[in-house]
């Protein structure tokens, strides 16, 4: 075993990795059923369900259900559906739809921009959600083409401070190169990803949009455009070192005295949100240790093989600018942490502890982070 | 451990620790009081003043003492939603003072925190703490203190009508003034119809 053990990445690590697996032929009716008690800050306390099945009755089709109520009074609500990878009309063509209802008792946002304050800003969290996305998938899953429509309607804030109720669509297009050796759970290769906004419509079998406003952050005369690059490197069968690297620039309003936001960057020691600008940059390394298992799971909560437990260990630093002088990249922030992933098939259930100079994170969620 | 229990142990992990919050304690006392600091209130020089919403509808009304504050709110350029400026003289006890009464729609807490967190993003105050505070008319009020170079300015906001409320916005030489006799005096007389 020693003898096979890989010390240093290779150039030839980078190169077009033969996939470990093929997605599609996943086994049918794998699921994982996580049950959550939570207590937040300016919300109360609620009890609830997260679930994600893979290839239900051998038809192809995924799914993520999550439902929580409150307790003891507290007037909380959350309900939320994705269905992904429906298959269309041509081979390789799939959608994905996601619905959400949520009422909490509070939603929070901060400022855009560089100098942020570490204050948050309350609004009223009731709003559903409503993402329908057909993706065209080639060649493996080596090419993915994806256009996303959103449509939002609920309470929000103004770049005033008003709260307002508020329905519009937002749209994107991505497009995804993945030269890993899996889609889901990669330990070699690399991927490059490049999003952009596009022009949403006013209406849509979603819903139509309500009078425009300038929400926070969200100016509709802004282009923002996502470059990803990420590398896989194995250094055993069981240890990869990802590392993830971020892009964001906002174009359009230049000379505006307002802070024009692109992307969030995505640093896991922070609520999500909390750092954007007009550009962003962000940079991760995390390293993944699998202990395999491969063992049969199968009652209430889990049916499917649990082939490992993944401790990763991960720092992660990055900067939002209005500008991509220098200053972009001085006083970075920083986040680091440690996670747990418990690998069922097709199934990735992630959790992650980061902290950062404001205090911890944590985060329970479907797929791993990059 | 067996496979079994160890995933029963994560689940459980997971879902205990997701969302583990503190509630943000407030570092303000619950009610205005009376204040401290700088002369009383004088009752007999009182001025009583209306808040509309942007139809002209009265919504609330408060009072001030016309011997302590002076309106000065016709010198200033004119503000879409600015209803007062009460200002005091420099050489008046606790003066120095500046109230602006402001009008704004939605939640109190979002109006008082959102422009908070500008002046502290843009203008280089510091955030000094905040919370829910009622006044002597149970009216809940969200308050929060800046200071920027020794100079003090708090925001104060309350829902009056319909998600029409109203921002006082007092500034003064030092955070102390801000918590004055005279200024709770103006708070614990604001007031809805």
């Amino acid at each position: 075993m020693a003898a096979q053990l890989v010390l240093l990445p290779t150039p030839s690590d980078a190169q077009v990795a033969e996939r470990r697996r093929v997605f599609e032929e996943r086994r049918e009716n794998v699921y994982l059923i996580i049950p959550a008690v939570a207590s937040l800050p300016g919300v109360g306390l609620f009890v609830g369900v997260v679930s994600s099945f893979s290839n239900m009755g051998g038809t192809g089709i995924d799914a993520a259900v999550t439902v929580a109520e409150s307790v003891e009074g507290s007037d909380i609500s959350a309900k939320a559906l994705a269905v992904r990878e429906i298959p269309l009309f041509i081979p390789g063509l799939s959608l994905e739809y996601q619905v959400a209802d949520i009422k909490l008792g509070n939603f929070t946002t901060f400022l855009p921009g560089r100098n942020s304050p570490n204050f948050t800003i309350p609004f009223t969290g009731e709003f559903d959600v409503q993402v329908l996305a057909p993706s065209l998938r080639l060649f493996e899953r080596r090419l993915n083409l994806t256009y996303r429509l959103a449509f939002f309607e609920g309470f929000s804030v103004t770049d005033d401070g008003t709260e307002v109720q508020q329905a519009s669509h937002g749209a994107s297009g991505s497009l995804l190169l993945d030269f890993t050796d899996d889609v889901i759970d990669p330990r070699r290769g690399f991927r490059i990803g490049y999003t952009t906004s596009l022009t949403a419509p006013e209406k849509s079998l979603l819903g139509r949009n309500s009078e425009p406003v300038d929400l926070l952050g969200e100016d509709k005369d802004i282009k923002v455009e996502n470059y990803t690059l990420t590398f896989y490197f194995p250094f055993s069968e069981q240890l990869t070192l990802a590392w993830h690297n971020f892009y964001s620039v906002a174009s359009g309003n230049e000379g505006s005295d307002q802070v024009v936001s692109g992307a969030a960057i995505p640093l896991r020691g922070y609520p999500g949100n909390r750092w954007r600008d007009r550009f962003g940059v962000f940079t991760g390394l995390e390293a993944r240790y699998t202990l395999p298992l491969n063992q049969e799971i199968d009652f209430l909560l889990m049916h499917g093989l649990l082939e490992g437990i993944q401790f990763a260990l991960f720092y992660e630093v990055g900067q939002v600018n209005p500008d991509d002088g220098s200053a972009l990249y001085d006083d970075l922030r920083n986040s680091y942490g440690v996670g747990i992933r418990a690998l069922v098939e097709a199934i990735v259930l992630r959790l992650d502890v980061a902290t950062s100079e404001e205090g911890p994170q944590f985060h329970l969620t479907i797929d791993q982070p990059f | 451990m067996g496979v079994r229990r160890a995933v029963w142990v994560i689940l459980l992990a997971g879902a205990l620790l997701t969302g583990c919050g503190k509630e943000e304690d407030s570092e303000l006392p619950e009610t205005f009081g009376p204040g401290s600091g700088g002369p009383q209130a004088n009752s007999a020089a009182g001025v009583t003043f209306e808040f509309t919403n942007a139809a002209g509808t009265p919504i609330g009304a408060m009072t001030y003492d016309g011997s302590f504050f002076a309106d000065v709110t016709a010198t200033l350029p004119t503000t879409n939603g600015l209803f007062l400026v009460l200002s005091t003289p420099p050489a008046l006890t606790g003066a120095g003072l500046t109230l602006r009464f402001l009008r704004f729609t939605g939640r109190a807490d979002t109006a008082c925190r959102f422009r908070a967190a500008v002046l502290a993003r843009d203008q280089g105050y510091t955030i000094l703490q905040s919370g829910d505070r009622l006044n002597s008319r149970g009216l809940e009020f969200h308050q929060v203190d800046l200071a920027r170079g020794g100079a003090g300015l708090s925001l104060f906001c309350v829902s009056l009508r319909e998600r029409v409320g109203l921002m006082v916005r007092g500034e003064a030489p030092s955070p102390a003034t801000l918590g004055n006799l005279q200024v709770h005096a103006v708070l614990n007389s604001i007031g809805t119809f």
